[in-house]
């Protein structure tokens, strides 16, 4: 079943470099596509490129709100398309 | 010339409290271990106690992050014990086309523990519970993803018959290759519902043993001072082929389930009929379409949770049904050392007759004194007892279930 996932603290969410929340978006993508992930990149797409379906896209939304602490909306989740655009979104989100 | 055709077992799956393989389950069964012990999870701890025999398996290192997230644990032994049997079959290696190929994996409550983990992190302020919350509580969940991994387009099944299920699932396995419908089936049992309201469900209808200070003595099945199961949990797996079939590719032969019966009690929702008219009645049907007759039978590996009613009933049942033949035949009650696997105990129990018929003993069964006068069965409560030598030894396997469901299973050794 779904391990609880740990909230990262927001004064150590806002200290973290982008490279640090893309480390942290690929873990939780690790949860949620059933392949092994290899070269994942900022630029990566999540549909094409790291192969999420359309259920894990919601999971992903559900982990990363646990995660950063953060409420992503269905309407926001339309702009959210690569790796990068989901660091984006998270430090919108808790600046 | 019996009345179902034989069926040959290619493989064997299984995660267990015992062991979480066919070999080291049989092993631990064997030499009379005990998997019960006293729960020390943050949860047990609230003022109850409760006993469990809990299986003990590094799951999230065999399935990885992304299984282990999206299975309930009911599926996840499921599937692990599928890929034990699977690879025992050797049928990986063959070319078994996926249409040709089907899975029945029956549970009692499935992914139930996954459901409430979910409403519970919705009730302390989460905004969203997983969007796979429901697929994962399914019932059909096991089966279904069994039947992904194989690539098994034969059909997906869950019998829900509480805890017969896993027995049932052998049935309809029987029933699909009679029915041409498939050339092999995936068959077994899967179960994972040690969580507290399951537990303090059962404790509510007093099903559980209350030896808190002896979780080894606890199950008592067929003891005068029985007062209960221990819940298990786990999952068993068995390929099912026709004998012909598995004979022309030089399968593994495990052995061979020769015939069923399956009966309802219409009675209860929990209690079985006391009389056992109806479970006496699967016997005879699993007896009959083997042109078996009670003579025939090396041993029995009973149902016997060590419930005062159920066992009373199993016995009358089986005197009913097998008359002076009773005084002959050996009988053991695995559930007293493995626990009560629910749904998955007719599959898990299966495997172990099967490895007892292999071996040509009768395992003990444990804690089986002081008897209880009112049954009156020949209880291999002192020792492993080994069969008389025979040609081909038959051994009686009965699940039944909340609900009155009746299910008894002929296996005979290959």
């Amino acid at each position: 079943m779904p391990a609880a996932i740990k909230r990262i603290d927001r004064d150590l969410l806002l200290e973290m470099s982008d490279d640090e929340i893309v480390h942290e978006v690929v873990a939780i993508l690790r949860r949620v596509v059933p392949h092994d992930l290899v070269d994942v990149q900022p630029d990566s797409r999540l549909i094409e490129d790291v192969g999420i379906d359309s259920l894990g896209t919601y999971e992903l939304v559900m982990d990363a709100e646990d995660r950063f602490g953060i409420e992503i909306n269905d309407d926001q989740l339309l702009e959210v398309k690569t790796v990068r655009d989901v660091v984006e979104f998270v430090k919108s989100q808790v600046e | 010339m019996s009345r179902q055709s034989p069926i040959a077992v290619t493989g064997m799956g299984c995660v267990s409290p015992l062991g979480n393989n066919s070999d080291a389950a049989w092993d631990a069964y064997f030499h009379g271990l005990s998997a019960s012990r006293k729960l020390e999870e943050p949860w047990a701890s609230g003022g109850d106690t409760f006993l469990a025999a809990v299986v003990d398996y590094d799951i999230a290192s065999l399935l990885g992050e992304f299984l282990v997230n999206r299975l309930d644990r009911c599926s996840q032994f499921a599937l692990l014990a599928a890929r034990q049997a699977w690879f025992a079959s050797g049928l990986g290696e063959q070319e078994i086309p996926g249409d040709r190929l089907a899975v029945v994996l029956g549970t009692g409550i499935g992914g139930q523990s996954t459901l409430i983990q979910q409403y519970e992190r919705n009730a302390a302020g989460a905004r969203r519970v997983h969007p796979l919350a429901v697929a994962m509580a399914m019932p059909n969940a096991a089966a279904a993803q069994v039947a992904i991994e194989l690539g098994a387009h034969g059909g997906a099944h869950a019998p829900v018959s509480a805890c017969a299920s896993g027995a049932e699932a052998i049935v309809w396995g029987q029933m699909l290759l009679a029915a041409d419908q498939a050339d092999v089936v995936v068959v077994g049992g899967a179960e994972a519902a040690i969580h507290l309201a399951t537990m303090r469900g059962f404790a509510e209808m007093r099903a559980l043993s209350c030896r808190h200070a002896d979780p080894a003595g606890a199950c008592r099945p067929f003891a005068e001072d029985r007062d209960g199961f221990v819940l298990g949990e786990g999952a068993g797996v068995l390929v099912l082929e026709r004998l012909r079939d598995a004979e022309a590719r030089h399968a593994p032969i495990e052995g061979l389930l020769l015939s069923a019966g399956m009966t309802s009690d219409a009675h209860h929702l929990a209690m079985p009929q006391p009389d056992g008219l109806h479970s006496a009645e699967a016997i005879r049907k699993a007896l009959r379409c083997a042109d078996a007759v009670p003579e025939d039978l090396a041993m029995i590996s009973a149902h016997a949770t060590g419930t005062a009613l159920g066992d009373l009933a199993e016995a009358r049942a089986l005197r009913l049904v097998l008359g002076a033949a009773t005084d002959q035949v050996w009988v053991t009650a695995p559930k007293a050392g493995l626990g009560h696997l629910l749904g998955a105990a007719g599959a898990v129990e299966s495997i172990l007759t099967l490895k007892a018929l292999q071996r040509a003993v009768v395992p003990r069964s444990l804690n089986a004194d002081p008897p209880d006068p009112e049954i009156p069965l020949r209880i291999a409560s002192q020792r492993n007892e080994p069969l008389s030598p025979r040609s081909r030894h038959l051994a009686l396997k009965n699940s039944f279930g909340f609900g009155g469901h009746n299910v008894s299973l002929l296996w005979a050794s290959a």
